[in-house]
């Protein structure tokens, strides 16, 4: 296990209010990149914003179910666990583990 | 010749037989690319009216979800009559030298490595690239293929370097010509590529991998003729100790008189000799350098297991992915 894991640390992220279906939600916090907050099926997923391939946001991408496509090469992530899913992207996004208390998404580290 | 219009307001003419990323490139515009294979996937875009012949149905670069959308790989297809299409230009893929096709007689093979070898060609214009970059060699019969130039830009000469693989495809076809034949005059079309040598302050690191050796020994006899005061080390790798070439044969295959550059032979296997580093490239990287990367310009030339590797290392550390340049052959 990783110190990371131990910790169980929450983070506001934002309010469970602020991501819809169908698109990414951009926050900035402190000592992190930035994240793509996105909600499926009534869940909420948190992955690092950037691109892996190149320097393009991911809440500017295309959703497609549980994958999003970036705006730069119509590569794509499977926001839940943060895999490429289509070329030219090959290595995977970063995910964090999301909790929602009172309407409040926090990540958990 | 078809015309082809882009949303955003691009437009170029198209001839047959020609891919658009190439129409787009001889142009001068910034038409997405890398491999121009049909792997990487970078030069997708979405076809928003007109025809298309596709040159290779099921590309790796291309999934069901972009077939579903429209998409396309602008480097596999053929305009058929006029066309609009949806495309993310970007200056980045601007090219320094438009892309044009020439004749190339082959004047002199020379022995690099025990499977590798540089082949000189004479062309009419060997001035308009910039080392780093890739010509696509045409070889009658078996199609077009991508080989960086070794040398520096020159006024009538391309040199590439080839690996013999022995499995009777272009690379060993190259190997059967013989100086003076007719067969040895051959299309050659470029430049392409846009992993090529940027002057800048920042210290430069080379890595190549077997017959990646070419576009990073152009890189480094660019180097060494820009007089640039930046420093550059350059790692070579290969299988065993016979696929590598010792200090005094670098020196002398990129003409670093002086001892300018710093060189490290690496062997992924095993390995006889005190001053080759064991390993896998990317990982003599990290041995030579530590994880202190962050202010060099990092050049990478070599199989997709080097460039994914690398790429995934660098992208561990935080690098910024702008300081590396390679092209993608998936």
């Amino acid at each position: 296990m990783t110190e990371l894991a131990v910790k169980n640390e929450m983070i506001f992220v934002c309010d469970a209010s602020d991501p819809v279906d169908g698109e990414g939600f951009r926050v900035e916090i402190d000592g992190y990149p930035a994240l793509a907050i996105f909600k499926h099926d009534g869940r909420y997923f948190i992955i690092d914003d950037k691109c892996t391939h190149g320097n393009a946001s991911l809440c500017d991408g295309e959703v497609d179910g549980c994958e999003v496509e970036c705006p730069f090469h119509a590569g794509a992530f499977n926001f839940m666990t943060g895999e490429p899913t289509a070329a030219p992207c090959s290595i995977p996004a970063k995910t964090y583990r999301s909790k929602v208390v009172d309407g409040k998404i926090y990540m958990v580290i | 010749m078809a015309i082809v219009k882009s949303i955003t307001g691009e437009a170029f003419e198209c001839g047959a037989n020609e891919t658009i990323v190439r129409a787009a490139l001889r142009n001068g515009l910034g038409f997405p690319y890398e491999c121009n294979s049909g792997s990487c996937g970078t030069c997708k875009f979405t076809v928003v009216s007109g025809e298309f012949d596709n040159l290779y149905v099921g590309a790796p670069g291309l999934s069901e979800r972009d077939v579903k959308k429209g998409r396309l790989l602008g480097c596999q297809c053929s305009p058929v009559g006029d066309v609009e299409i949806k495309a993310n230009f970007d200056v980045i893929y601007k090219p320094v030298f438009e892309p044009k096709s020439q004749r190339a007689k082959l004047v002199n093979v020379k022995k690099i490595t025990h499977d590798i070898s540089e082949f000189s060609f004479e062309v009419e214009c060997g001035d308009r690239f910039v080392g780093g970059q890739y010509s696509l060699i045409a070889i009658p019969g078996l199609g077009k293929r991508a080989y960086s130039m070794s040398n520096t830009p020159n006024s009538n000469r391309l040199d590439f370097m080839v690996k013999k693989t022995n499995k009777n495809g272009v690379s060993d076809y190259l190997f059967d010509l013989k100086v003076g034949d007719k067969e040895s005059t051959l299309d050659v079309d470029g430049p392409y590529g846009i992993a090529y040598y940027r002057e800048s302050p920042r210290d430069k690191i080379c890595l190549a991998g077997g017959s990646g050796l070419a576009p990073m020994v152009s890189i480094a006899r660019e180097h060494l003729a820009s007089g640039s005061k930046s420093k550059m080390t350059f790692l070579m790798g290969g299988r065993t100790d016979s696929d590598l070439l010792w200090l005094h044969e670098f020196r002398e295959l990129v003409g670093d008189d002086d001892g300018v550059i710093e060189y490290y032979p690496v062997a992924s296997e095993n390995t006889l000799a005190n001053n080759v580093i064991s390993g896998f490239l990317h990982e003599a990287l990290s041995s030579v350098f530590g994880n202190d990367l962050q202010e060099f310009d990092i050049y990478c030339a070599g199989p997709p297991a080097l460039t994914s590797s690398l790429e995934l290392m660098l992208h561990n550390n935080n690098f910024p992915i702008n300081q590396l340049y390679f092209d993608r052959y998936c």
